[in-house]
């Protein structure tokens, strides 16, 4: 069990790193930096609900909460980057 | 008949104080800080649209508030261009005075029209100012940027898009011309950068040391600049050139708001304020021992500092075209 939330994390962590790694990549194309500040918030997103229907803990209250944080994510990297 | 209030020890200081769980999860219903529910995180989503609302519509009204602040200067420009040539074998581009009086009717008729484009609304083309500063061409190019805050940037920015950096690499250009020019654009203050590179089309002499000093010192003390055509007499296609004119001089953008550091501040901001109601969470969820049902603490806090890293570092307002 310890084992497979260790590696849910490893993948969320990896995933995230490459988006981080994209948005250094195309700092000066915005287009591609939004684009890939989206791809990184529904990633994450996704990972939760599956993350969390793989521990069959998944509900409305749940992915909602992923939804809305990757929501919020995604508009401060919509302020930061279209300007 | 004594009354003892239920709140004088241990946790239940809390319920006298109610508001403590707008940060603190609560034992009893075993819900998130009200701070970090769904209805709080729907309000920053709100809030967050309104600020990009804001930013947008703010230069429309008042321009010149909202801008980029930048320290651009042509010597550092010709520096790092002719520094990236030599190391990839090229020659050196020496600067001219009529390359450098297009680029700064470049930049100004981008400011005066209000347009960010090699080809302007009304269709004038770059080879158009080139052309009316009397230098005639057999090769010519163009770069631009803006919103950049240091001329190191602006080179990189150009050496990182394979299109710029063909012309930076072009190996038939001999001379160069640049302008630094501060203004307004779109209701932002900002600072534009042109680039503009050419080859005479007789094989006459290209630019001299002197003349490219005498520019830079025009930069420097916005004198009037004077000098030699590179006009063919083989090929008298354009009348006698008139060169003179003051160049702008570089100087520090300072807007009163600067977009660049109001972004990441406020993206800090929003980020540490999740942050620390997480980090309160995942505290006070284990010193009570709340059994709950919720989202992986671990990765929100997580994904947070991951978008922290992702603008501080990847947010470059400059652009190239």
């Amino acid at each position: 069990m310890k084992l497979k939330e260790t590696l849910h994390i490893f993948i969320l962590v990896v995933g995230l790193s490459l988006v981080v790694f994209f948005m250094y990549f195309f700092r000066f194309n915005r287009d591609a930096q939004i684009f890939t500040g989206l791809f990184g918030c529904i990633y994450y997103t996704v990972w939760g609900i599956i993350h969390h229907a793989l521990k069959e803990r998944l509900s409305r209250t749940i992915v909602l909460e992923y939804v809305l944080l990757g929501l919020v994510v995604f508009l401060l990297l919509l302020m930061s980057f279209t300007f | 008949m004594m009354i003892t209030p239920t709140y004088n020890t241990g946790s239940h200081i809390i319920e006298k104080y109610q508001f403590l769980h707008h940060f603190l999860p609560h034992p009893d219903t075993k819900k998130r800080a009200k701070l970090l529910q769904h209805n709080a995180m729907a309000t920053y989503a709100l809030v967050l649209v309104l600020f990009i609302g804001v930013f947008r519509i703010t230069p429309r009204f008042a321009p010149g508030i909202l801008g980029y602040s930048s320290d651009i200067s042509v010597s550092d420009l010709l520096k790092s261009t002719n520094k990236y040539r030599n190391e990839n074998g090229l020659k050196t581009l020496r600067l001219n005075t009529a390359l450098t009086k297009a680029a700064e009717s470049k930049a100004r008729h981008m400011f005066a029209q209000n347009y960010w484009a090699h080809v302007a609304p009304d269709g004038t083309t770059p080879w158009d100012f080139i052309l009316e500063s009397k230098y005639d061409y057999s090769y010519a190019g163009e770069n631009l940027a803006k919103n950049f805050d240091s001329s190191n940037d602006v080179v990189k920015a150009w050496i990182n898009s394979p299109s710029h950096r063909e012309n930076l690499l072009g190996a038939n250009y001999d001379e160069i011309g640049f302008a630094v020019v501060n203004g307004i654009l779109d209701g932002y203050e900002t600072t534009l950068v042109v680039q503009m590179f050419g080859k005479p089309r007789a094989s006459i002499p290209i630019a001299s040391e002197e003349e490219e000093t005498k520019l830079l010192t025009a930069y420097e003390s916005k004198s009037v600049v004077e000098a030699p055509s590179t006009q063919s007499a083989n090929y008298p296609v354009l009348e006698k050139p008139s060169l003179s004119f003051v160049p702008s001089r570089s100087e520090e953008v300072l807007p009163a708001v600067d977009v660049t550091t109001a972004s990441k501040s406020i993206t800090l901001v929003v980020s540490a304020f999740l942050f620390i109601l997480l980090a309160l969470d995942v505290w006070y969820t284990k010193r009570k021992a709340i059994p709950r049902l919720s989202g992986n603490v671990f990765a929100h806090i997580t994904f947070l500092v991951m978008t922290v890293v992702g603008v501080w570092f990847a947010l470059t307002p400059g652009i190239v075209l």
